[in-house]
């Protein structure tokens, strides 16, 4: 028993080398920062939202809420890098019973949890010299960000809208990620303060939020083949002020995926400048 | 209050109306059933009027009457398919009311012969006679041996192995008549059997085949009392007929006494003629 | 059509051994790999294998053995006295409203407490999800019960509309729960109504084989009265059955142990519905024989789905009541088949 003990003591430390170490990264937020700080050699896997990383190269976990212990032991990881909303807490009671080391990451849609989670990150996979350069790019795109900001009488109202084939639209309120981007891009998001989440929007209620700028995924534009084919089938976006001007905008998907990262603050930026042009 | 409640839920109601429990089946009396002045309605419509009937043990009693005169609702009362608070106490089963009989017990000198069971279930007939021994608590041997010697004497033994559902109407008749004697095998004399309209779906071999039957069973002791349609097989058969019409027993007696041209013409609605049989001494009525 | 029985030891001498060598296979199999000898060790107290390997025989593989075993044979049970209850063999445990319910009770806990629980962790702790799941199948079963029982007693068609519509119900608060949900709630609330026995802790496997045990027990002794049953409520009277008392015990144990099933492990389904199906096709109606060759059979069909979750999308895993429902509505349309002629 007390040898048992002492291994695991020893197998918890993170004392491995760069070479040796097995992470595996369950959040698309923390594994866009694992990559962004080059340490992607350390991962074994991920979990099934970060499959756009690695493009199915490394084994996937599932759900990150419905993690498996056997799953993941098999892969004799020795970090295991989660959220908070990661789960089942006996799995991750069972892993480090196991030696595995759970590392909690950060949660949270601001800049400053953002900052954190880098550091975190760098920390336990020991790449603080990547995690300088990277926390100086966020600090840029603030900065940059915070220059752009459009004066008040000049703000725009926008919207994200999620479409799903045969389903209503639904719009992003407060706490999601695309919230975050629009308030970055130096924009209002009038939904925000009438729901949270996402959440099914009558044609209706779209028109009467009068929204300047319409943002939607990249994949849910190209499907649909152009702005035409879009107002068409949603009549109701036509009658806003976005859709009379075409101000219709198509974001990257995945940096809308888990909380915001590296790459939700480049498209808030990329969004800043198209909207705020001229 | 949470207890009363919880009996409630489980079905089980204090013991206070079942002290007068008849512990000695012995001292049950000559009468199979006694039904004195009984009334039943449902939403104010008359289904029973003030009926009083009498079956001795071993007596063939067939309930006659057209269609709604209440021969099956009496039928129901009797075997507490309908129960009110009055009918129980106003029908004795063996000089007992049926609350003062034990579930158990009953089932052991009451059963009923339904109109027609539906069963989707691939029992053997072995099986559905089996279930007849339900209230008996007998030794595997035992059972088994009765349970052939009831199919043996409805005549179904050579249909044991088979599957219900793929019986005939009449098959499946006397299977059920194999499962309702061998429910009263421990009855001795004191047997009643009710059956609806048992011939209801029977040819005319088979309707004979059942009734016969029960005529047997009525020469050894069990009280037979069946509700039928077709005179001439009540006057065939019965020792004893009660004719019925708009809720009320019009008349009662032997198949002479009841089956007059007038009687029937008039409870019928319909004239009709009645002559003695020529070989056989009960009446045949003829429209 | 002549009737063929097997005997008795024909039958549950195979499905024992069957249920035995895929326990075994279960304690074997899985992403991580170990030899036969390591995992047999493992099994035994004092062994001498590796930490790691003890952690996932003892911890992960043998509880879920042991919970599918139990979890499956109450569904199955459930499910064959359900159909004895209706005398309809397309009656299943969901018929009187307690998985509707259930599911209700447990999205709700999810909607509610997800935010809750994030300042108040104790109500995690407390298990709030399975509590709720029991709470929600053990009201809607009374709801149903009550609607179904009049002056004259209870009657089980009576029910069975009351169960769909409460169902139906059921599923229109769901639709609005699901409108005040969040992202991660919706998703916990799709996951948790496909069941799975990752849960699996000492604490589940012992209230589920008390439950399985019980259960077994009860349901075995009413097992002859519930073949009286089979012929009509007024004939099983006839035969001297206190049929109200039977009704309300029988559906009060089901309720109970779908309640326990739904709380360990979320919704499986096809488990209550195929498997008595099986059985009679095999010793025929008889609850005496059917009930305990059901039992044995749920536990079979819930060990082996189990133990291909586990492993198909290794290291992840799927939701096992999608394999239930895989390869249980594919037999059951077999069976449909079959039976058309007969039906």
């Amino acid at each position: 028993m007390r040898i048992l003990l002492l291994v695991m003591s020893l197998i918890s430390l993170p004392s491995w080398a760069h070479s040796d170490a097995k992470v595996i990264s369950a959040g698309a937020s923390i594994t866009e920062i694992v990559y962004a700080l080059q340490a992607q050699d350390q991962l074994i896997a991920t979990d099934v939202t970060s499959k756009k990383w690695h493009r199915g190269k490394l084994a996937d976990v599932g759900y990150h809420r419905q993690l498996t212990a056997e799953g993941i032991l098999a892969l004799s990881p020795n970090l295991l890098l989660v959220s908070k909303e990661a789960g089942p807490q006996h799995t991750l009671d069972m892993l480090q019973q196991a030696g595995v080391e759970v590392a909690v990451v950060q949660s949270g849609n601001t800049l400053a949890d953002l900052k954190t989670r880098i550091k975190q990150i760098a920390e336990k996979t020991q790449h603080q010299d990547e995690a300088t350069a990277l926390l100086k790019q966020v600090d840029e795109l603030a900065a940059q960000l915070t220059a752009n900001q459009p004066a008040k009488d000049k703000r725009q109202k926008a919207i994200f809208v999620l479409m799903r084939e045969g389903r209503a639209p639904s719009l992003a309120g407060a706490d999601t990620p695309a919230d975050t981007i629009i308030t970055l891009m130096g924009a209002d998001n009038p939904a925000a303060a009438k729901i949270s989440s996402y959440k099914p929007a009558s044609t209706e209620a779209l028109v009467a939020m009068a929204p300047d700028v319409i943002i939607m995924s990249k994949r849910t534009l190209k499907q649909l083949g152009s702005i035409d084919a879009l107002l068409e089938q949603q009549p109701a976006l036509a009658a806003t002020p976005a859709g009379q001007k075409r101000r219709i905008l198509a974001i990257d998907g995945t940096s809308l995926i888990g909380e915001i990262g590296i790459n939700s603050l480049k498209e808030a930026l990329r969004l800043n400048q198209e909207v705020y042009a001229d | 209050m949470l207890q009363s409640w919880y009996q409630k839920w489980l079905g089980k109601t204090p013991a206070t109306h079942n002290d007068n429990l008849i512990t000695n089946i012995n001292s049950t009396s000559e009468l199979a059933l006694e039904v004195r002045n009984l009334s039943f309605s449902i939403a104010e419509k008359d289904l029973v009027q003030q009926a009083n009937l009498t079956v001795k043990q071993g007596q063939f009693t067939a309930l006659l009457g057209p269609n709604g005169a209440g021969k099956s609702s009496l039928l129901k009362l009797i075997c507490g398919d309908l129960t009110s608070a009055q009918s129980s106490q106003k029908v004795k089963i063996f000089g007992h009311s049926r609350q003062q009989w034990p579930a158990r017990e009953l089932a052991q000198h009451l059963a009923v012969l339904p109109q027609h069971s539906q069963l989707s279930f691939a029992f053997s007939v072995t099986e559905v006679v089996s279930l007849g021994a339900l209230s008996l608590a007998l030794p595997q041997n035992a059972l088994l041996q009765l349970v052939h010697q009831s199919m043996q004497q409805t005549g179904v033994a050579h249909l044991a192995e088979r599957a219900y559902p793929t019986l005939s109407g009449g098959e499946k008749q006397r299977v059920h008549l194999a499962r309702v004697l061998t429910q009263l095998a421990h009855a001795g004399r004191q047997g009643l059997l009710l059956l609806d309209e048992p011939t209801s779906a029977l040819d005319l071999a088979q309707q004979h085949k059942v009734l016969r039957l029960c005529r047997k069973l009525a020469q050894q002791g069990v009280a037979i009392v069946v509700v039928l349609h077709d005179l001439n097989l009540a006057a065939q058969y019965s020792d004893q007929i009660v004719l019925m019409n708009n809720g009320k027993i019009v008349a009662s007696g032997t198949p002479t006494e009841v089956m007059t041209a007038d009687t029937v013409s008039a409870t019928y609605g319909w004239p009709v003629k009645v002559v003695p049989h020529p070989e056989l001494s009960h009446p045949v009525v003829m429209s | 059509m002549q009737i063929k029985r097997y005997s008795l030891a024909w039958v549950f001498t195979p499905i024992a051994l069957l249920l035995l060598a895929a326990s075994f296979t279960a304690v074997l199999v899985g992403p991580m790999p170990m030899s036969l000898g390591q995992a047999l060790q493992a099994l035994l107290p004092n062994n001498d294998v590796a930490p790691h390997i003890n952690l996932i025989v003892q911890q992960v593989r043998l509880p879920r053995v042991l919970l599918c075993v139990a979890v499956g044979a109450i569904l199955a049970m459930s499910g064959t006295v359900m159909q004895g209850l209706f005398r309809n063999p397309l009656a299943d445990p969901g018929i009187i409203g307690v998985s509707g319910g259930a599911a209700l009770g447990a999205a709700l806990a999810i909607v509610l407490f997800a935010s809750m629980a994030q300042s108040h962790p104790v109500l995690l702790s407390l298990a709030t999800v399975p509590v709720f799941a029991f709470l929600g199948g053990s009201i809607t079963t009374f709801l149903v019960y009550q609607l179904g029982t009049g002056r004259n007693g209870t009657s089980v068609t009576i029910m069975l509309l009351a169960g769909v519509a409460i169902s139906a119900l059921a599923g229109a608060a769901m639709g609005l729960l699901n409108y005040y949900a969040d992202d991660q709630a919706l998703r916990d609330i799709a996951l948790w109504s496909m069941g799975s026995v990752a849960g699996a802790s000492w604490s589940s496997i012992g209230l589920a084989w008390v439950t399985a045990i019980s259960l077994f027990v009860l349901f075995q002794r009413d097992s002859r009265k519930l073949n009286a049953f089979l012929l009509g409520e007024p004939e099983a009277r006839h035969m001297g059955i206190a049929v109200e008392s039977l009704k309300r015990r029988l559906i009060l144990l089901c309720a109970a142990g779908v309640g326990v099933t739904v709380a360990l492990c979320g919704m499986i389904g096809f488990i209550g519905l195929v498997i008595p199906h099986l059985g009679r096709m095999i010793v025929g109606p008889d609850h005496r024989t059917l009930l305990p060759l059901s039992a044995m059979a749920g536990a079979l069909l819930l060990l082996v789905a189990d133990t291909f979750a586990r492993t198909l999308v290794a290291p992840a895993e799927l939701p096992v009541g999608i394999l239930t429902a895989l390869a249980g509505a594919p037999f059951f349309i077999f069976l449909l088949l079959q039976q058309r002629g007969r039906l």
